[in-house]
């Protein structure tokens, strides 16, 4: 591949709270690009997610990231998001009281603010929402539901996917979308990032299992470990991951 | 004008009136001013309501007349300075066998309907209620035929024009319905203390709803009590947003009197800057089979205090009540303070009572989330501040006076 590089790390370091997390992680992301980071608990995956958004609980100790030439650590999280980077979140915060028609709208057209396009009325915005939704086979009725309030699992992965589908990001970052999903919501989210894959963007695919990567086939498979990105391979590297596990590629680098 | 002076023409009133009075002068000479042992004015100095103020430029009182006169009223009811403004009113043709008037009329027109009920709700022991019946100039008076369905809701415009006192009188007859929208203001700037009293008497099966709004004036200081009397089968239901103002107090006080009574009491309270705002509830279960819900919610930033104190008594023969009551609060600076007393006093034993209290600050974690989706910051926090207060602007019906409260609620947040 090509493209043009989209994110940069180099020795990136980061601590939650006193416990330093990634210690010294390298990645490159060019545009077009589908990568897959995979690697045991605790090795850092959620971390990186959390860091690249923006999270204030996340403490960036050492190295760079350049995301479009710029240093991605001077934008605050909501110029990060506007500027095309997003995080499907492992763990969708509900937010009682918000309906989650307006909150996509909302983000929606900060976004096309951003961009210099003007904001999307209801009846435009209804019908895109509703192309949308119909792609994650998403329950209309959701729509006007508090954002995620009693949403179940898939119902909340869903969402994330409907937001990136309203969103059109650059970068996507998937964190762990694949966890507590059943096999139909699992094709529908991967649907959904297919749906998106163009020269222009590319994506992170997250994750701790392979299966995620029968749909969603990447370029790169990244195993990271204790905070560093150990092995680099094409995608059949997840496959071998799946069959001996991860064992024989930490023991040698713990 | 008879109290065109703003003061009380003594004159000309009849000599029951005086008497009780008298009586209130009394009252509140053996109770004195409370102060902050009062369990009740702990956090808010009841002095501060007891000062004298300069009367309002007279433009300003008639540019805040037009501009908050409800387009939804079917009539509109100006007071300024205590003082019945009918040339600011709005007023409709007279219902058969109703009456929707300035107490100074009623007390000519329905003088025997207006002495046997006048201040006979007011808390025996309150200082606050006392001065109001002993001092106040006019209000409003609104008696409602039996059956009867007022065509819309009357409006109560009470602005602040020095310090003044004004009671209304209530009194639904059986199985009648009505609505009462007041709106309190006063010029900013400008010190203006209100003490107001609406006393409101239920007749079996009447219903009377209330919806108030301290709509600015930021050195208005404003004393609200309400008082109402529930009979058999009658519904009472009270929403007060207190989202101005430089001081705000209410104090309702609601007797379930009747079985099948029902009391629905509810305010928002959304302060900023060193203001102080202070809810106190009394419900008092007389009779069983009754029900009351309650649900008051306070928003405190700057360096703002807002309390609530929630008294819910059932007597011993009050079996079968239902009782509600819930305070939740958001604390949105490190300086603002809340304080939230529920107080439950149950005598009887089959009861369904409950009481929840919740203070906290906004989810930081929401707050992330929606502006890793793009939000600015102080988007997010209104974002997140107007879905705390939804519920209660919600249930309001469509029209000027939930604009209203809307917009004050962006203003001061």
């Amino acid at each position: 591949m090509s493209g043009e590089i989209l994110l940069e790390l180099k020795g990136l370091r980061a601590k939650a709270g006193e416990t330093e997390i990634l210690k010294g992680l390298d990645l490159t992301v060019r545009r077009g690009e589908v990568h897959a980071i995979m690697g045991p608990n605790g090795s850092g995956k959620s971390t990186l997610s959390q860091v690249i958004a923006g999270h204030p609980g996340y403490e960036v100790t050492g190295g760079t990231a350049q995301y479009k030439g710029k240093d991605l650590f001077s934008l605050a999280p909501e110029i990060r998001s506007r500027d095309g980077i997003f995080i499907a979140y492992q763990y969708p915060v509900e937010i009682p009281g918000v309906a989650n028609n307006y909150f996509l709208r909302t983000a929606l057209n900060e976004h096309r603010k951003h961009k210099g396009l003007p904001e999307l009325e209801g009846g435009p915005f209804l019908k895109l929402l509703r192309e949308r939704m119909k792609a994650v086979h998403m329950d209309p009725a959701l729509s006007g539901r508090s954002l995620n309030e009693g949403f179940s699992g898939g119902q909340k992965k869903r969402n994330e996917v409907l937001q990136m589908l309203l969103l059109e990001p650059e970068l996507a970052f998937l964190d762990e979308t694949d966890s507590g999903l059943d096999i139909d919501a699992l094709r529908d989210c991967a649907d959904g990032v297919n749906s998106l894959r163009s020269p222009e963007r590319a994506f992170v695919v997250v994750t701790h299992y392979q299966r995620l990567l029968d749909h969603i086939i990447p370029d790169f498979v990244h195993v990271l470990h204790d905070g560093r990105i150990i092995r680099t391979g094409s995608k059949e590297l997840a496959l071998e991951l799946e069959a001996k596990g991860y064992e024989w590629l930490t023991a040698g680098a713990a | 004008m008879a109290h065109g002076g703003g003061g009380v023409s003594v004159g000309v009133e009849p000599h029951w009136l005086l008497a009780r009075r008298d009586e209130a002068e009394r009252t509140l000479v053996r109770t004195g001013i409370p102060d902050g042992r009062d369990e009740a004015w702990k956090y808010l100095d009841a002095q501060q309501f007891l000062v004298s103020a300069h009367p309002s430029p007279p433009d300003d009182v008639s540019r805040l007349a037009a501009a908050l006169s409800l387009p939804e009223a079917w009539q509109v009811m100006v007071f300024a300075g205590g003082v019945f403004r009918k040339d600011l009113s709005r007023l409709a043709p007279q219902l058969p066998g109703s009456a929707v008037e300035a107490m100074s009329t009623a007390l000519d027109t329905d003088a025997p309907s207006v002495g046997s009920h006048l201040g006979e709700l007011d808390p025996m022991d309150s200082a606050m209620f006392a001065a109001n019946r002993e001092r106040w100039s006019d209000g409003l008076f609104l008696e409602i035929a039996a059956d009867a369905t007022l065509p819309g809701p009357v409006q109560i415009l009470d602005i602040g024009s020095g310090s003044s006192f004004l009671r209304h009188l209530v009194l639904a007859g059986p199985r009648s319905r009505s609505e009462i929208l007041e709106v309190r203001v006063a010029p900013d700037g400008i010190l203006a203390v209100g003490r107001s009293v609406l006393e409101a008497n239920l007749q079996q099966g009447a219903s009377v709803s209330f919806r108030s709004l301290q709509a600015g004036g930021d050195r208005l200081r404003s004393w609200a009590g309400l008082v109402a009397r529930l009979e058999r089968g009658s519904e009472f239901s009270s929403r007060q947003f207190l989202v101005s103002g430089e001081l705000a107090r209410t104090e309702t006080v609601v007797e379930l009197a009747g079985p099948e009574a029902r009391a629905d009491l509810s305010g928002l309270t959304a302060v900023s800057g060193a203001r102080v705002a202070d809810i106190l509830t009394l419900v008092r279960h007389a009779s069983g089979r009754a029900e009351s819900r309650q649900l008051f919610q306070a928003l405190a930033g700057g360096k703002s205090t807002a309390s609530f104190l929630g008294i819910v008594q059932v007597e011993r023969d009050a079996q079968m009540t239902s009782a509600r009551q819930s305070n939740r609060n958001l604390l949105l600076s490190r300086e603002a303070s809340i304080n939230s007393r529920p107080q439950l006093e149950i005598w009887a034993d089959d009861v369904k009572c409950s009481h929840g209290s919740t203070t906290g600050r906004l989810d930081e974690k929401a707050l992330f989330f929606l502006r890793s989706r793009g939000f600015s910051e102080s988007g997010a926090r209104a974002l997140l501040v107007r879905a705390f207060a939804g519920e209660l602007v919600e249930g309001l019906p469509e029209g000027s006076f939930r604009s209203l409260v809307e917009t004050l609620l962006e203003e001061t947040l």
